[in-house]
């Protein structure tokens, strides 16, 4: 068994295993490492991981040859370039007439003199004499054949023979240096090798569709993965968690049978205010309550009875029962375009549509009020806005609902208080208990005024409500700071994902 | 909502008992308010707009005598006989209304004046509507040069003595040179040249809207006053001073006294006018509307509660509610009120028995399916605010389209509706560069244009992906949105077109089954450079809205 698994093992060639060994084999059965590079197209510190492998196979055995080699060194380089240092003393030698002082020298010449002054010596091209060195002869012919010597061995280039005592010359001067450099050999062990050429399977990494269509995954061996090794970070494209909240809501909506419409955000004042008996000078009209669009005077976009009707409501109460507000009601003032600051501007164009009762209607979406940013303060936020009606609808079905679906939502304690909004009567705020924070109002609700019924043309009663999402939500994903709802930081916004995804769960846990 | 200060003792002593602290937060939730904060000296309340009468320690003190039952039905008015004093109106064409009376026996001590003034200013503010519509002056009656009043306009050169100044000014100066002036002082000037103002004797004693004089100005020790009210409605204008004097005489031994006056008709009247309004309701309407199924006594006794006077005649209420209440409308408004004394905790709740049919909204619907299908082609879903920088919506304004610019921004990074989704995936991508690359992001949302010829509004629904890696492709961004478009069961294509803010030859239209339906493209580095983005990024854009309709 010991056997067979040895030579199984053998046996399996990986596909650069068999690059390199046919290479070293089609190279003569020896060969330069850097020499396979280039014949298998691998690079080099592959191939010398392959050959590690091939050799722990016995297929090929290395052997390393050393050799001299000669390098020029830092100071060499700065000697081809500029010149070596006699050289330079030479030439001052010339610039002041073949005399100059030593201690002059020095300051031209610096921490070179001595060596300058020496070599220039050796050469016998100058001498010194009281401090003053002397000019003997110039050129210096030797110094040429050296140069040449050390831009041979700086090039990398094999120095040609007989220059020995040169080399060594350049050697003591510190301007070459001389190294042992490694070659690595490796010869192929015959006939073993070309055997498992020929007889051996392929190792993949990738199994590939030809693989298998072609019937050769019958003869592969496939690499055995780092199985426990971390994979790339993936991120999944997900729903963003503020639409799956709003989309939760809108399911409990739709399962208590309501049907859902849709608005526009700029809307000419008479949809958000006069149609919903908003008084003309209300402060919530003012630019510090609303946003207004910069835009030319244009028409309402209404049907011409319904406009009709709501000058003659505002100004006497028409036929509503009402006294109205008096004075004289401004179409101008209601042609003036607005970001919507309430969505009971989509509901009651959907009351003006007049649908046959029973119906329940909702709308979600954007309301704008120009509120400076904070963690409790956006300019744009999500309402739902609901109404109702059925034969005999009343207060107390307005009510009920609203219980209904705050229960449905996970509250299930619902407090009721009276308030005021302009466009219902009985109005009522409602609260909800949430742990950790008590009573927070949630909602504004109330039964449509007789005036709003009147400017929509509808005989019964209608119960209407509107709901801030946000504050819900932020409850919903245990967010202190609303402006996190609304973020443009791709990572906060999987992290807020992940949240709500398990707090849905835990949620739905409670209640099984 | 308003919000206003009393002394805990003056409201518990007007009110005739003390009231405990959970007591007092009760009372307050039934008549809509809230109890912001409360001590042994101080409440601190607010109150809904509808409901200015209970701005002042005498008239929430009047609703909870109501409410415990200490006192129920209208409020007694103490009105003594004429007070002498004369007031003439002429025409005043930018402030025609003027209101007047007497509140005798109203002595300004301790924290009655700070409350006095605070119940002038909500007033101001909720019913007046900063002024414009209804201003208050209050005078020390005692210090009246003359019982002879005249209402009328004056020249800029008429001099007075500003309050709180000390010397004599013009009217032109008192505009100018005092700080009501510099803020009032535009609201009823007429022709640069005529301002209303209320003379006694020969003396200016009011500017309104403006200010008083000095000559009239309250004091600890002031005792009766006068009240000028005047304003542009006069329903309004009259309805305040019933407000103001009734709720004031609810102060023993407070009593109401009456001025004549004449209007420049010629015609007489005797003010204030103290008007009380009578409704008539059935008994079925009112359970018809609450869902209750209250007697007609019980409806009775609950707006007696509320300060009404009620009758019952067969199925007939008729009730005459107080002169202070300026929200009474319409019987629907006393069907309210006995619902507010019942207690809504004390309301039926029927829960919903109907059954009725679901329907979505078909555009909210395909927001979601489009939404769905990029992200499972990996493209994350964001969502963020609507309004964005001016710069980079009309970078990508789509042609011959003009911006929904605001008029009133809250800053420069809000300043226009976005008219494409790309201005908010760019501002997205700027923020998540942190972010592993490659990033894909999606977002559907709202988009607004005005057309440039006849400034037609245009809103739709629309589709944002945008992929950001170290390196991006036109095909990066061109193979999902076809993809997402053909899972529609559509046909996508493209027609090339440069737009402004994307790479030269590398931006196309979006055609769906041939029609025009949005923009696929490089993003121009000039405009990642000003992001700040340091990474490529191609985006693409599909209208919704026009895709239903294909659908």
């Amino acid at each position: 068994m010991e056997e067979d698994k040895g030579l199984a093992k053998t046996l399996v060639l990986t596909d650069n295993e068999r690059r390199v060994l046919s290479s070293i084999i089609n190279l003569g059965g020896t060969a330069w490492v850097e020499d396979l590079s280039s014949a298998t197209g691998l690079p080099q510190s592959t191939v010398m991981s392959v050959l590690e492998l091939l050799k722990s196979k016995g297929l090929v055995k290395e052997e390393s040859i050393y050799r001299e080699e000669y390098r020029a060194t830092p100071q060499g380089l700065k000697a081809l370039g500029e010149g070596f240092p006699e050289e330079k003393l030479i030439k001052l030698l010339l610039q002041h007439n073949g005399e100059l002082e030593v201690r002059r020298a020095r300051e031209l010449l610096g921490e070179e003199t001595s060596i300058a002054i020496g070599e220039a010596r050796k050469r016998g091209a100058v001498a010194i004499q009281g401090g003053v060195i002397r000019l003997l002869k110039a050129p210096l012919e030797a110094i040429g054949e050296e140069k040449e010597l050390l831009r041979a061995i700086s090039e990398g280039k094999e120095p040609p023979g007989g220059r020995e005592g040169l080399i060594e010359s350049l050697r003591r001067r510190g301007l070459v240096e001389k190294r042992m450099r490694r070659r690595t050999r490796v010869t192929a062990v015959m006939p073993l090798a070309k055997k498992v050429l020929e007889e051996s399977v392929t190792a993949v990494a990738r199994l590939t569709g030809e693989d298998i269509v072609s019937g050769r995954w019958r003869t592969l061996v496939l690499k055995d993965y780092n199985v426990e090794a971390e994979p790339p970070l993936l991120f999944p494209g997900e729903r963003h968690f503020l639409i799956r909240f709003i989309d939760l809501v809108r399911r409990i909506m739709f399962e208590m049978g309501f049907t859902e419409v849709r608005g526009p955000i700029v809307v000419e004042e008479f949809w958000n205010f006069d149609a919903l008996f908003q008084a003309q000078d209300h402060p919530s009209r003012e630019i510090h309550d609303t946003f207004w669009v910069q835009h030319e005077p244009g028409g309402i976009r209404a049907p011409p009875e319904v406009i009709e009707r709501t000058r003659r409501v505002h100004e006497t109460g028409g036929d509503s029962g009402s006294r109205g507000w008096g004075g004289s009601w401004d179409p101008r003032v209601a042609a003036r375009l607005i970001l919507r600051t309430q969505t009971t501007s989509v509901t009651v164009r959907a009351l003006a549509d007049r649908p046959m009762v029973p119906f329940r209607i909702f709308t979600v979406g954007k309301v704008y009020r120009p509120d400076a940013i904070d963690a409790r303060h956006l300019p744009e936020f999500y309402q739902l806005d609901g109404i109702m009606s059925e034969p005999g609808m009343d207060f107390s079905r307005l009510l009920g609902m609203l219980k209904e679906f705050f229960n449905r939502l996970g509250f299930e304690k619902v407090r009721f208080k009276p308030a005021y909004f302009p466009f219902t009567e009985p109005s009522v705020e409602g609260y909800v208990w949430m742990e950790g924070k008590g009573w927070v109002e949630v909602f504004g609700a109330g039964m449509f005024r007789p005036e709003i019924l009147e400017i929509a043309g509808v005989e019964e009663n209608v119960g209407a409500w509107g709901i801030g999402l946000d504050r819900i939500a932020m409850k919903f994903l245990e967010v202190e700071d609303i402006r996190l709802l609304y973020t443009r930081n791709v990572n906060q916004a999987r992290e807020l994902s992940t949240r709500l995804r398990r707090l849905e769960h835990r949620l739905l846990g409670e209640r099984r | 909502m308003p919000v206003v200060r009393f002394s805990r003792s003056r409201l518990e002593g007007l009110v005739g008992r003390p009231l405990g602290d959970e007591e007092l937060g009760d009372m307050v939730f039934r008549v809509k308010g809230e109890v912001e904060s409360l001590s042994d000296k101080q409440v601190e309340l607010e109150v809904t707009s509808d409901r200015p009468d209970l701005l002042m320690p005498e008239g929430l003190a009047r609703a909870l005598r109501g409410l415990l039952g200490v006192e129920v039905g209208l409020p007694r008015l103490r009105v003594s006989g004429d007070t002498g004093i004369m007031l003439r109106v002429e025409r005043v064409p930018s402030r025609p209304y003027i209101g007047v009376a007497v509140v005798y026996d109203y002595p300004l001590t301790g924290g009655v004046l700070e409350e006095l003034i605070q119940f002038q200013e909500k007033l101001h503010v909720t019913v007046g509507r900063k002024r414009r519509k209804v201003a208050i002056g209050i005078h020390d009656l005692d210090k009246l040069p003359s019982p002879q009043l005249v209402y009328r306009e004056a020249r800029l050169d008429e001099k007075m003595t500003p309050l709180h100044t000390g010397r004599v000014m013009s009217i032109a100066e008192t505009l100018s040179q005092t700080e009501q002036g510099r803020e009032y002082g535009t609201i009823s000037l007429r022709d640069d040249s005529l301002h209303p103002a209320i003379f006694s004797g020969g003396e200016i004693i009011s500017l309104p809207p403006v200010i008083n004089s000095d000559v009239t100005r309250l004091e600890p020790g002031t005792r009766n006053l006068l009240i000028d009210v005047t304003g542009t409605d006069r329903e309004a204008v009259y309805k305040t001073l019933d407000l103001l004097t009734s709720t004031l005489a609810e102060r023993r031994p407070a009593a109401i006294g009456r001025i004549k006056v004449e209007l420049p008709t010629g015609e007489m009247e005797h003010h204030p006018l103290l008007e009380r309004g009578t409704l008539e309701a059935s008994v079925d309407y009112v359970n018809r509307s609450l869902g209750t199924s209250l007697t007609g006594e019980e409806a009775a006794e609950r707006l007696e509660r509320m300060r009404w006077e009620a009758h019952v005649d067969g199925g007939t209420i008729r009730a005459t509610y107080p002169e202070y209440r300026l929200d009474i409308l319409h019987p629907i408004d006393l069907v309210e009120d006995i619902a507010m004394a019942q207690g809504y905790d004390r309301l039926p709740l029927t829960p919903p028995r109907e059954m009725l049919r679901p329907r979505e909204d078909p555009l909210e619907r395909l927001s979601r399916e489009a939404s769905e299908l990029a992200a499972g082609m990996g493209f994350m879903e964001m969502h963020t605010f609507t309004l964005v920088p001016s710069w980079i919506n009309e970078e990508y304004l789509p042609p011959r389209r003009e911006p929904v610019r605001l008029v009133n921004p809250i800053s420069a990074e809000m300043a226009q509706f976005r008219a494409s989704m790309v201005p908010s995936l760019l501002l997205t991508l700027r923020e998540s560069q942190g972010a592993r690359l490659p990033l894909r992001i999606h977002e559907v949302g709202t988009v607004a244009t005005v057309s440039q010829r006849g400034g037609v509004l245009e809103e739709t629904l629309s589709l944002g992906m945008a992929v950001m890696d170290d390196s991006v492709s036109f095909e990066d961004i061109q193979a999902p949105v076809y993809a997402l478009v053909r899972a529609l069961g559509l046909r996508p294509s493209t027609e090339k077109r440069d737009h402004p803010g994307f790479i030269r030859g590398r931006s196309a239209n979006l055609l769906v089954n041939s029609v025009l339906a949005g923009r696929v493209g490089e993003v121009s580095p000039a405009v990642l450079e000003r992001l700040g983005i340091k990474y490529p990024v191609a985006v693409a854009e599909l209208d919704l809205s026009k895709v239903l309709g294909f659908l």
